[in-house]
């Protein structure tokens, strides 16, 4: 029982105190490219715990040998008491119950969601088809006086601005957003929102998948502003922000936007200094870290028990024959 | 006609419906085409029937003939356009992705005492 436990103890942790932490980092700002693998790592890690939690506690002691338990019965003991359980059939079932209800929750939830995604930009392609005109580089113009910019992500990504926008911007903050918004096509940000949100809408009650999900939101606006930087001057493309902010009815629901809007000005003006290579680093190692500590909880009995003294592994190839 | 071109041609036919807004025949509309390119009436036919069956006209007989006109007008297409840009689920999923997220009045004016605090900081310098 000691690998199962250990995993959704680990699980535990990884769900509920890391992510408020990593949340409060402030490194994150200064790398948020880095921070968005922390975060996915992180969301990795969690639904990695708890698929080989529940798989761990389901693996039957009959796998774990039976003709050789003459030579064998120590070894056999401790492989049973770290996998499995005392109990046998119930925790094999729940564990089983456990990972089949994780992998199916996902493949639902992810295939709804694909469906809805994939409808709502094939209602915009078609509409834009009528409504656009397309200048040379690509970018779609529709007649509105309510400024909007935005970009269709997918198969052909595509950028669409109002031509309220045109009138409102400089050409400078005009190249910026275009940038901004191939930065998102380039970097297939709506991949890893997408992939994120999904995760959240199949286990919303997991701490971990709420603020990752929002953190990469925000985070992939900052990994755009920054490629618009060489289109436009960062404290200009602020000021596009707020001109493109006021246009519209106003929302008095979401509570982030404005929240997000306003850190992403005070980059903007103050932009961050960046990570050193010695930072940077040690970020990546502990998301590595993060990443094989569940497969290492899962196999490590294992592991030890083939060079342990009271369970000679190789010696029961010989026996076996 | 390539398929494409069929498309590009939706196009075409819907800003003219839109232009004109009046009851209007395929032969009007193919009359019109032919000043500028070669098709054909089956062609221009077949279009238009296809956006009637995708819900884009409505039509109403005149003798032997189908009448057509756009069944909601390039507005109401266009505001159908934005709201759903606009709409925040969409911004969640990024079903597509927005240069900024509509805001509350609060949360604008926040945004301009952010931007104005950098812009007299700078002026201070």
């Amino acid at each position: 029982m000691i690998v199962p436990a250990l995993l959704f103890g680990y699980l535990l942790l990884a769900a509920s105190v890391a992510p408020g932490r990593l949340a409060r980092a402030r490194w994150t700002r200064r790398a948020p490219g880095l921070a968005v693998l922390a975060w996915l790592t992180l969301a990795a890690s969690v639904l990695l715990a708890a698929m080989l939690g529940f798989a761990t506690l389901a693996v039957p002691p009959e796998a774990l040998g039976h003709d050789l338990s003459d030579l064998i019965h120590e070894c056999i003991l401790h492989l049973r008491l770290d996998y499995g359980a005392a109990g046998g059939t119930i925790a094999g079932t729940v564990g089983a119950l456990g990972v089949c209800a994780i992998l199916g929750r996902l493949a639902l939830t992810g295939g709804a969601r694909a469906w809805h995604i994939h409808q709502v930009r094939r209602r915009q392609r078609r509409l834009l088809a009528l409504l656009g005109s397309t200048t040379g580089d690509g970018v779609v113009i529709v007649a509105s006086n309510r400024p909007a910019a935005y970009c269709v992500p997918g198969r052909r990504g595509r950028i669409v601005l109002t031509d309220a926008v045109l009138s409102q911007l400089a050409p400078d903050q005009l190249a910026g957003v275009l940038s901004h918004e191939r930065g998102h096509l380039n970097g297939r940000h709506h991949l890893l929102v997408g992939a994120t949100a999904t995760l959240r809408r199949a286990f919303g009650f997991v701490p971990a998948f709420q603020l990752a999900q929002e953190q990469i939101a925000d985070l992939v606006e900052l990994l755009a502003d920054d490629a618009a930087a060489a289109s436009c001057r960062r404290d200009r493309l602020a000021a596009a922000l707020l001109a493109l902010a006021g246009g519209g009815v106003p929302a008095h629901t979401l509570g982030a936007a404005g929240a997000s809007a306003v850190s992403r000005a005070h980059r903007l003006a103050t932009p961050p200094r960046a990570l050193n290579a010695a930072g940077a680093l040690g970020i990546g190692l502990a998301c590595a870290t993060v990443l094989l500590i569940p497969p290492m909880i899962a196999i490590g009995p294992a592991a030890l028990a083939a060079t342990g003294d009271h369970c000679r592994v190789a010696q029961l190839g010989h026996y076996h024959r | 006609m390539v398929i494409r071109g069929l498309g590009d041609l939706e196009a075409v036919i819907m800003d003219r419906l839109w232009s004109w807004d009046r009851p209007t025949s395929v032969r009007e509309i193919c009359d019109d085409l032919l000043r500028e390119r070669q098709i054909a009436y089956t062609t221009v036919m077949t279009v238009m029937e296809n956006l009637h069956r995708k819900g884009m006209l409505t039509r109403e007989r005149d003798g032997r003939a189908w009448r057509y006109r756009p069944a909601r007008s390039r507005a109401e297409h266009t505001a159908e356009l934005l709201e759903e840009v606009l709409d925040g689920a969409n911004d969640r999923t990024a079903a597509l992705m927005t240069f900024v997220r509509r805001m509350s009045r609060s949360e604008l004016a926040a945004l301009r005492r952010a931007l104005s605090q950098h812009t007299s900081r700078g002026e201070q310098r």
